[in-house]
Formats: structure tokens, C-alpha cells, sequence
């Protein structure tokens, strides 16, 4: 007897790309329209794009998004995988505690953790700026490293680091010569996921940037206060195309097996 | 203990994990050049023995000598031991030269002469010309010989395999088993064997430990081993023999008479030296089981069930006192069938008596 369908994971499925790419959808066509007006089509027309390469704020803007997405993402790659290796051998009855704490941070509201981070970089009595947006997104950009380099290692058959002592090495040359090889698309994958995170974040830059820096993400939240402007879809849809990529790349070296 | 021929000696091992003791004052000698399997069922220890002497797992008694030296805290990387591993452990982003060639890139031989090294050794376990294939494009025998010669490259005192040959498939098992007692005979390199496999075990080993419960059960020559079993366990395990359970009547010269259900058979003494009156336990290979028409002397059976595998006949009977006993004959066709009645019988060399494990 052959089951019927039901309609109804259809309708569900449509709804809920309809509700996700739909928004999407119209603003990269909008991104296009000649008309200044934010809902009247006046054409296509890559205008927008042209005055978005003039607008000198929103490149500086960029130029701090990148160099700070970079800093964190690095950072919390080293700290993230030294993290994760030095659990992976941790046999304490603690440990469950301490990966459930470490990981904590990706469940708690961003919010939270903005007021938190400018709460105790205040008491520190750091400059607001750089360095606290570097902080910041460290911070919450580690757990991101740790979880996928844990998985990959947990999938990583002991015998082999085994074997590399067996035939001689210490456990350092161990480590660098057959684990970490090994856990690298991990690791790689980790830290674009966390540059993504790092790139596109507004919630968390608001509390712990300074006057002078300014973020990308933070430039466009404040210019739409002054109304959303064609020149911003252009720039939302370049935005969406490097987070495209680079999620399709983290996809591809988190699946990336060495079997 | 003889300390000048032994290269290896582990004296008083204990290990525990949590409540469970793996392995309990375990003593073992090994002769240099010798082949000793370790034998045993899965959980009884072996690997973990073997982990030991290689220094991946640290004893919680009991000492590790090699060459008379005291080895126990040292680590994997300093003693002079490679193992084989259960599921060859090869590095799976280097290619075959890389692999075979690491622990000669780590004792910083000069790159010329580790090339030269490794197609020998990839020569002598007839891998030659696959230095720059990739663990991946071997088959599972091909990746076997691989590891087997990225572990003989370093000439170790002495070398560890793990069930080298247990994800083979027979065919290849029985070649591997000739190839790797050719190896061994050849490079006069100390081999410490984990199978489970009793036929593996009689086939290639010097020695053969029988490992039960975290002990040795018995250790000794192959013949020994199948001859004589000392107890139950590594008579069934062995030699899969019967054990039918009886009281001893009377020993007589180096045979023991036992009673047994439904009457009186002999069988050889063994380890055994059980009083008049004491339980006894007397082990039987299947094929040393004959089987006599109902009114000749012997105990008297119904046979249970008649079935054909590999070759044999196995003949499930059933004795008087309601225990099972197997009895296998060559070719399709014993006559028998299931309800017949028959006289158990044997010669008294082919019995023995054991004792209880």
C-alpha cells in the first residue's frame, strides 16, 4: 500500500522559505532600482552600487568590520582548538562542566553579553574601541572553534597519534605531525564560521565600540535609523554574497573527511 | 626466569580501570627471536597487556624489563617497541613513503638513506614501487603490510601486533599467517602476537599464553597447549573439546578411571591429581568421540540432532544425565539419526582430564 503524502510538510516548507528568502529576494532586486524611492521601481540600474564604492565612511567602516573579523577569528581559532585538545584528554569528572560552561555563551541572548562585556571592560578601565571589539568578539566567537574542532576530534580515531608515539615522536611532534593535520579542516571551518559571526554582528559592537570605530554592521544600523536607502541594499546584498560564501566554504571543509 | 636470553619480562603486572582488575599479576618471559601469541577471548585483557609494553598504558603494579631494563615509566616514543595496530593506524595524509619512513625521519636519518630503507622494507613485505600511494587507494591486506613495515623499518627489539590480520578475510589470513612467520624467521625480530584465533595461534606461535579473566590460564608450546590442556577453559577454548563431568574412581599409573554418566572410561591424568571420590572433569575433542552400536561398553547416548558444516558432521548427543556432548565425523553420511541410540566411547590417550578454571 503506498503512503500518500500529506500536503502539509509542503505548505510548512513554503511558508517558511517564503518568510526567509522572500525579504531577501526584494532587496537584492531593489539594490537594482534606479528610483530613489524605497518602494516605487524605476528601473534597473547599478547606480547604487556606483555610490556605495564613493561613500568613503562606509569603507572605513568595512575596512574595521574585516580587520576585526580577522583578529577574532584567528584568536579564537588558536584559543578555541587549544580548548578543545586540551578537553579531548581531559579526564576529570569536571570536564562535562567545563565544555557545558565554555559553550554556554552561544545560547546566551547577545544582548546580555554586550552589557556584560561593557559592564567589565568599564571596570578594567580599557578604551573603548579596538581592542574591546577585538575582546568581545573573541569571546564569543571561541565557542563557535571549540564545538566544530571537538566534534572532529572526537571523530578522530586515537590510534594514530598512538601509533606516531609508537614509531618515536614526543607527544608535541605527535600532535603537530598527525593530529593537528588531521583536525586542520576543523579548525578551518571553524574560523570562517566565527569571521562570518564576527562580520556580520550589530548587537554586542553596539556596547563595546567606541566613538571613533565603527563597525559595518553598526554603520548601516544607524543609517537606517535616517531611512533605509537604496545604497544599503546594495550593500546588504555584497554583504549577503561574502556570507554566502563564506558559510559554502566552511560547509565544504567541515565536510571534508579523511577516511 | 633466565635474564640473559629474555628480552622482554613483565613481572606482577596488575591493571584496573575503576572497580574491574583487567589484568592480575600477570608474569611473562619472552625469549629473543621468539614468537609468543598472546591468546584470548575479546575483554580478557590481551590488548591492554600489549598497550602496556608499549607504554601506552601505564600498570598500576608490577614491572616492564627490557633487556633487563626497567622500562615501566618510560615513554612509548623511548622504548625500543613498535606495534602493529588492531586497525593499522596508518597516517591518512601522508602517503605509504611518509608513513613507513616516519620513525626514521624521527631518529633524523639523512633523507637518501631513508628512501632506501623503505623500499626495502616495502620490498620485503612485497609492496614494492607503492611509496607515493595513499593509505586510502590500498586494499585492507596491501594497508596491513604497510603497517607492517613502517613498525619493522625502526628494527625493534621487539614487536607488538594487535589481531594484525582480523579484518582480513581467510583466504588472505592464511597467506599473511605464512608471510608473517616467514618475517619474523627471516628478521629474527621478537614477535609478541594478540589473536583470537586458536588455529592462528597453533599455526604460527613458539609459545602460546592462553589468557582468561586477566590471567594467564596456561602458557606453553602449541602442543602443549592442545595436548594438554590444564583446565576446562582452554580445552574448550583450544581445542573446542567436550567437557563431561564425572568422579574419579582410581588413578591408574599415568590414566585416571572416572565414573562418568552411565559408566566407567579412562582418560589420561594430565595436570590433574584427583583422589578417589573428588570431581573430575575430562575433556574430549569432538573427533576423538566414537561412536559405538548401543550394547558395546561406553556411556550410553541418544543422538539429538544430526547437521552438516565445513566439511564435518556434527552429531549432537545427549547422556544420561542430560548434558550435550558433540561428536563429528568426516563426509555427508555417519547412518545416524536423530533418536538413535549409541555407546559413547574413547581411546584413553585422547581424554584427559582437566581441572576447573
Amino acid at each position: 500500500m503506498k503512503k500518500k503524502a500529506s500536503v502539509f510538510p509542503k505548505i510548512y516548507l513554503g511558508v517558511i522559505l517564503a518568510l526567509t528568502y522572500v525579504p531577501i529576494i526584494i532587496v537584492i532586486i531593489y539594490s537594482f532600482n534606479a528610483s530613489k524611492s524605497a518602494t516605487a521601481w524605476g528601473g534597473w540600474s547599478l547606480d547604487w552600487y556606483a555610490k556605495l564604492f564613493r561613500n568613503a565612511d562606509l569603507f572605513d567602516a568595512l575596512k574595521n568590520s574585516v580587520v576585526l573579523a580577522l583578529m577574532s577569528s584567528l584568536a579564537a581559532g588558536v584559543i578555541g582548538t587549544a580548548g578543545a585538545v586540551g578537553m579531548a584528554r581531559c579526564k576529570s569528572r569536571l570536564a562535562g562542566a567545563v565544555e557545558y560552561v565554555s559553550t554556554l555563551p552561544i545560547m546566551i541572548p547577545e544582548i546580555i553579553l554586550g552589557m556584560v562585556f561593557m559592564a567589565f571592560f568599564t571596570l578594567l578601565g580599557l578604551k573603548f574601541g579596538m581592542l574591546t571589539l577585538f575582546l568581545g568578539h573573541t569571546s564569543f566567537c571561541i565557542p563557535y572553534v571549540y564545538m566544530i574542532v571537538k566534534a572532529r576530534l572526537v571523530g578522530l580515531d586515537k590510534s594514530l597519534p598512538e601509533a606516531a608515539r609508537d614509531l618515536g615522536a614526543s607527544g608535541f611532534r605527535a600532535f603537530w605531525d598527525v593530529t593537528l593535520p588531521l583536525i586542520m579542516p576543523g579548525i578551518l571551518s571553524g574560523m570562517l564560521l566565527a569571521f562570518a559571526m564576527s562580520l556580520d554582528d550589530v548587537v554586542i559592537s553596539i556596547f563595546v565600540t567606541g566613538a571613533r570605530t565603527v563597525t559595518l554592521p553598526v554603520k548601516i544600523y544607524t543609517q537606517i535609523k535616517t531611512g533605509i536607502t537604496p545604497e544599503i541594499n546594495a550593500l546588504c546584498t555584497l554583504m549577503l554574497l561574502a556570507t554566502f560564501v563564506l558559510v559554502t566554504l566552511s560547509g565544504i571543509l567541515g565536510k571534508k573527511r579523511n577516511s | 626466569m633466565d635474564n640473559r636470553s629474555s628480552i622482554l619480562q613483565v613481572q606482577n603486572i596488575v591493571k584496573r580501570f575503576g572497580d574491574v582488575t583487567v589484568l592480575d599479576h600477570l608474569n611473562l618471559s619472552v625469549d629473543r627471536g621468539e614468537f609468543v601469541t598472546l591468546l584470548g577471548a575479546s575483554g580478557c585483557g590481551k590488548t591492554t597487556l600489549l598497550r602496556i609494553i608499549a607504554g601506552l598504558e601505564t600498570p598500576d603494579e608490577g614491572t616492564v624489563l627490557l633487556s633487563g631494563q626497567d622500562v615501566t615509566d618510560w615513554a612509548p616514543n623511548k622504548r625500543n617497541v613498535n606495534t602493529v595496530f588492531q586497525n593499522y593506524a596508518l597516517f591518512p595524509h601522508m602517503n605509504v613513503e611518509a608513513n613507513v619512513g616516519y620513525g626514521l625521519r624521527l631518529k633524523k636519518m639523512a633523507r637518501p638513506q631513508i628512501q632506501k630503507t623503505v623500499s626495502e622494507a616495502l620490498a620485503l613485505v612485497q609492496l614494492p614501487g607503492y611509496e607515493k600511494r595513499h593509505p586510502q587507494e590500498l586494499s585492507g591486506g596491501q594497508r596491513q603490510r604497510v603497517a607492517i613495515a613502517r613498525a619493522i623499518v625502526n628494527s625493534p627489539d621487539v614487536l607488538l601486533l594487535d589481531e594484525p590480520l582480523g579484518a582480513l578475510d581467510l583466504q588472505l589470513r592464511r597467506q599473511m599467517q605464512i608471510e608473517l612467520k616467514r618475517l619474523q624467521k627471516q628478521l629474527g625480530i621478537t614477535f609478541i602476537y594478540i589473536t583470537h584465533d586458536q588455529e592462528e595461534a597453533i599455526n604460527m606461535s613458539d609459545r602460546i599464553a592462553v589468557m582468561y579473566g586477566g590471567t594467564f590460564a596456561q602458557t606453553g608450546t602449541p602442543a602443549q597447549i592442545y595436548d594438554e590442556p590444564i583446565n576446562d577453559y582452554v580445552a574448550t577454548f583450544v581445542g573446542n573439546s567436550n567437557i563431561i563431568r564425572g568422579v574419579a574412581e582410581a588413578a591408574d599409573g599415568s590414566y585416571i578411571k572416572a565414573s562418568l554418566p552411565g559408566g566407567t572410561l579412562l582418560a589420561r591424568k594430565g595436570a590433574v591429581q584427583a583422589a578417589a571420590g573428588a570431581d573430575v572433569l575430562i575433556a574430549v575433542r569432538s573427533e576423538n568421540i566414537d561412536l559405538l552400536p548401543p550394547e558395546e561398553a561406553g556411556l550410553p547416548a541418544e543422538v539429538r540432532e544430526v547437521a552438516f558444516g565445513g566439511g564435518m558432521q556434527r552429531i549432537t548427543l545427549l547422556l544420561q544425565d542430560n548434558s550435550e556432548i558433540v561428536a563429528s565425523r568426516h563426509g555427508i553420511d555417519s547412518g545416524l539419526q536423530a533418536g538413535d541410540r549409541v555407546s559413547v566411547y574413547w581411546d584413553k590417550d585422547k581424554a584427559i582430564a582437566v581441572q576447573k578454571a
